[in-house]
């Protein structure tokens, strides 16, 4: 269910599969009960 | 840390904050509940290992000759002064981050390309970007 291109500004996201920290798979529109920040980072241990 | 200092003003606007990462979920949970020493953020954080929030959001590579630039390590030190510390890496350390933001519509009403490592937009901007579409 990867992205087959980048989008912008006024596009909509198409389905993208994220997982969460227990490994579960999901979809970033689950989150989307609200406005989002999404925000890539880099994790540091 | 900045998120986690700014999430009750992005509350405020009507919007979460959702983290992603290319690391490993332990790390995610570790950020979520404060585990090892750190603050924890509140927020979800999530993992992408298959860096399809990166592709889907255009968001670059680090290229070799910019680990030799002083912004990337004028960034370093910035979040070494805010209290942040390398710990294990783990995932792409050639990912750049960004940021974007989404609304319920599913609609990217704003995007952020990092340049170099460490190159995240003001909290300001953010708020701003979070106010003008409301």
């Amino acid at each position: 269910m990867s992205a087959p291109r980048t989008i912008g500004v006024g596009d909509v996201v198409p389905p993208v599969e994220i997982e969460m920290a227990n490994g579960s798979t999901v979809e970033l529109g689950s989150f989307l009960q609200q406005t989002l920040v999404v925000v890539a980072i880099r994790y540091y241990g | 840390m900045q998120l986690h200092e700014a999430r009750s003003s992005i509350q405020a606007l009507g919007a979460d904050v959702l983290a992603v990462g290319t690391a490993a979920g332990w790390q995610a949970a570790a950020l979520m509940d404060g585990s090892g020493g750190r603050v924890a953020m509140g927020f979800p954080c999530v993992v992408d290992p298959d860096h399809n929030v990166y592709r889907t959001f255009g968001f670059g590579r680090v290229r070799w000759w910019q680990w030799l630039t002083p912004a990337l390590w004028r960034n370093y030190l910035r979040a070494f002064g805010r209290g942040s510390r390398q710990g294990k890496v783990t995932g792409d350390v050639g990912q750049l981050p960004g940021v974007v933001i989404v609304g319920r519509d599913r609609r990217v009403q704003y995007a952020f390309h990092a340049r170099t490592v460490g190159d995240y937009p003001p909290i300001s901007r953010l708020l701003d970007a979070l106010q003008g579409t409301r």
